[in-house]
């Protein structure tokens, strides 16, 4: 574009040059020719004074003769006849462009003929009869009247000539003036043309500057990616097989420079052999397809290690690369060692969740089956012998059925505990009240049993695993009930609101949750164990005291991290607790 | 109540299980008549042999090895000598994907394994009582499962 502009500039100026050039010239010549025709002017006005003077001279020396009878002025005008031919013949030579004056040079020529034959006639008459003053002052006179029109036409000559030279003294004074104007708008045009021109040149190789500066940055930068980047470019001229490399080819294969081929076939002698086949697949696929294609493949360090890498390339086919591939090749042997680790765990995590599912089955079927046994034999023996039994024997068997009971509570919770899991199909919208409603009716036998009074404030609509939530209440609840006061009926309070999360451990500051509090008048606990009775098998009381399996609020946690919430309890030993839990309101 | 004797076949892996059953029919006390298969192979063999009687009603475990409770039934309503025979699902299984399972695939009744041997014969008591003729052509699932 503005190469195109200098060009154009550059073009434009030695056109106007050349026409400057030529107008110069031009007004040169003008005004030389000007010049002469001022000269050529004067020389005809000087040559017709001198016609004037000689004819004059000539009736002046007949004059002469008549008055003084010397013949010796008769032969001056002979000499005096000659020089006016002559002056004549000038003066024709100088007028001979100029119709006008030619004219009337001829009107010139005939008249002062006139007048010589006039005095030639004079003169013979003179001689003739020298007492006929009257004939000679006819004479004279016929010739004073000639003489008068000779000074005439002079007049009219000459004036004309004066004209002309006005003209052409005016002429050439413009042509004077005119000519350094010329020279001056020359130079001031060429002046600007260069001033332009400068700035412009000097504007482009600033440009080409800063683009030179950019690229050798944008260089360095590259190359500073790749080695950061692990990568390397190469550009692969299908038709000749030639392929350039970019510099950190050398650093990730380890090669000297001198080492490396800069062809197809260099770089295939740097792929392992195993994946050899592989690359030159997925080569043709660039060439057929036209598509940028991937591929993984191994290459070999010059230290004899084997690189992972991942190479990207597209077949260009544009007017600035033709046949070419281009493309890169990144070095990913760390990415790809760690992935495999990963899948390796991956594989080892996957072979002990079926080893826990399978857990979960023996738990749930196989242990229950021998459990059931001793259950039924029990009964059996409760039904058919307890009779027959001592009184510490009749003991012994209700131990073994409580024992027993216990076992199967133990082993229900621990799967319920060990199926408490995350599934985003089980989360629908649910109705809480209808929940709780539901674990109430699930505990209704317990409730009466206590004399406890239930009192839920309005739930919300969330959306939950329902099944779940409603184990949580009824775990709740149901501790509530477990560890209410010897003698005091149980009063257990449900109550709700929304509230943004903001210092509350485990939640997202800023966001919507609904909180939860479930409060009882029970026996509470030490605060030291706020935190210890979510876990697994923690019991804060002896199997004698309150029976538990230690699973119940193990299972309530698991349930509120499957629903991204928090829960905690809150007690001072005294007056029963406060077991808080939030669950996201989005 | 029939004076007629009640065919009862059950067929369980079980010893254990399959000597409460024997125990606990026999003392229901009514006119019925026991027979015990140790699995779905002999289970199978026993039905198709032409010399036996057809039971009035099976009792079927699920989890037996080599041919299991489930076989057993597909090849059982399979059968146009059998289909039309009671069979009882007995199993200490509770999940619900067996109950669906077998339900769909024709059987009359889920009885879960009891853990109380009164409840046992309560449970063997109701079932050889009901008039399977009637039964049969009354399934559904409110009362397919037989709480005791």
């Amino acid at each position: 574009m503005a190469t195109k502009f200098i060009k154009i500039l550059f073009i434009l100026s030695i056109a106007v040059l050349f026409i400057l050039a030529f107008l110069t010239y031009r007004q040169s010549v003008n005004q030389a020719e000007a010049g002469n025709w001022v000269i050529h002017t004067h020389k005809v006005q000087t040559e017709l004074s001198q016609y004037f003077g000689l004819v004059k001279d000539v009736e002046s020396k007949q004059r002469g003769y008549i008055l003084s009878a010397d013949t010796s002025f008769l032969t001056h005008i002979v000499a005096d006849k000659s020089a006016i031919r002559q002056s004549f013949n000038e003066l024709l030579k100088l007028t001979a462009d100029n119709g006008e004056q030619a004219k009337l040079l001829a009107q010139l020529q005939k008249i002062t003929a006139l007048r010589f034959a006039v005095l030639d006639s004079t003169t013979a008459n003179y001689e003739n009869n020298r007492t006929r003053f009257d004939l000679l002052t006819t004479d004279i006179k016929k010739g004073a009247k000639l003489m008068n029109n000779i000074d005439a036409l002079y007049s009219i000559l000459y004036n004309n000539e004066t004209t002309y030279l006005k003209q052409r003294q005016d002429k050439y004074k413009k042509s004077v003036l005119f000519t350094p104007m010329l020279m001056l708008f020359f130079f001031m045009f060429c002046l600007f043309i260069f001033i332009i021109s400068y700035f412009k040149i000097d504007n482009e190789l600033l440009l080409k500057q800063t683009a030179l500066e950019k690229q050798m940055v944008d260089a360095t930068i590259m190359q500073q990616a790749e080695e950061l980047g692990r990568f390397f470019t190469w550009q692969w001229d299908i038709e000749t097989g030639v392929c350039i490399f970019s510099q950190n080819i050398y650093t990730i294969l380890g090669l000297k420079p001198t080492a490396l081929e800069h062809s197809v076939a260099g770089f295939a002698k740097l792929v392992h052999p195993d994946d050899a086949e592989k690359v030159s697949m997925v080569t043709n696929e660039v060439i057929e397809k036209k598509i940028p294609v991937s591929a993984v493949f191994r290459m070999i360090h010059t230290d004899g290690s084997i690189l992972h890498v991942k190479s990207i390339g597209k077949l260009m086919d544009d007017n600035l690369a033709k046949n070419t591939i281009v493309g890169l090749t990144i070095d990913i042997t760390k990415d790809y060692l760690y992935s495999q680790a990963i899948i390796a765990k991956n594989s080892e995590l996957k072979a002990i969740n079926e080893e826990l599912s399978a857990f979960t089955h023996v738990t749930s079927h196989d242990l229950q089956e021998p459990l059931r046994k001793i259950e039924i034999f029990t009964s059996r023996i409760n039904e058919a012998d307890v009779v027959n039994m001592s009184p510490a024997g009749q003991v012994i068997i209700d131990k073994v059925k409580f024992t027993v009971t216990r076992m199967r509570k133990l082993i229900n919770d621990l799967l319920a505990y060990t199926t408490a899991n995350k599934d985003q199909a089980n989360f629908e919208l649910s109705d809480l009240n209808t929940i709780v409603a539901r674990a109430m009716v699930e505990l209704s036998t317990a409730i009466e049993e206590k004399n406890a009074t239930l009192q839920v404030g309005k739930l919300p609509m969330v959306n939950v695993i329902s099944f779940q939530i409603q184990q949580l209440f009824c775990n709740l609840i149901n501790n509530a009930l477990k560890y209410s006061r010897r003698g005091i009926p149980p009063i257990i309070s449900i109550a709700y609101t929304k509230v943004n999360a903001e210092n509350i451990d485990g939640l997202l500051d800023g966001n919507g949750y609904h909180k939860f509090t479930i409060t009882d008048n029970g026996i509470g606990f030490d605060n030291a164990y706020a935190k210890s009775i979510f876990t697994l098998f923690n019991r804060l009381h002896g199997q004698n005291v309150y029976t538990g399996s230690g699973i119940g609020l193990a299972i309530c946690k698991k349930i509120i991290d499957n629903h991204n919430g928090t829960i905690y309890a809150e007690s001072n030993n005294v007056d029963g607790s406060v077991f808080t839990f939030y669950l996201p309101a989005s | 109540m029939t004076n007629e004797q009640v065919h009862v076949l059950i067929a369980d892996d079980d010893a254990d299980d399959r000597d409460l059953f024997v125990d606990a029919v026999n003392e229901v006390k009514q006119n019925t008549k026991v027979i015990t298969v140790k699995g779905g192979i002999e289970l199978m063999d026993y039905l198709t042999a032409n010399e036996n009687r057809a039971p009035d009603v099976l009792f079927l475990d699920l989890n037996m090895p080599q041919k299991n409770g489930m076989q057993c039934l597909g090849e059982i309503k399979a059968n146009n000598k059998l289909k039309d025979m009671a069979v009882v699902i007995y199993s200490t299984s509770s999940a619900s994907h067996d109950i669906e399972a077998t339900f769909l695939k024709g059987a009359n009744v889920y009885l879960q394994k009891p853990n109380d041997f009164a409840k046992l014969k309560k449970a063997i008591s109701e079932v050889i009582t009901i008039n399977w003729q009637y039964q049969t052509s009354n399934l559904n699932r409110d009362n397919f499962i037989l709480s005791i």
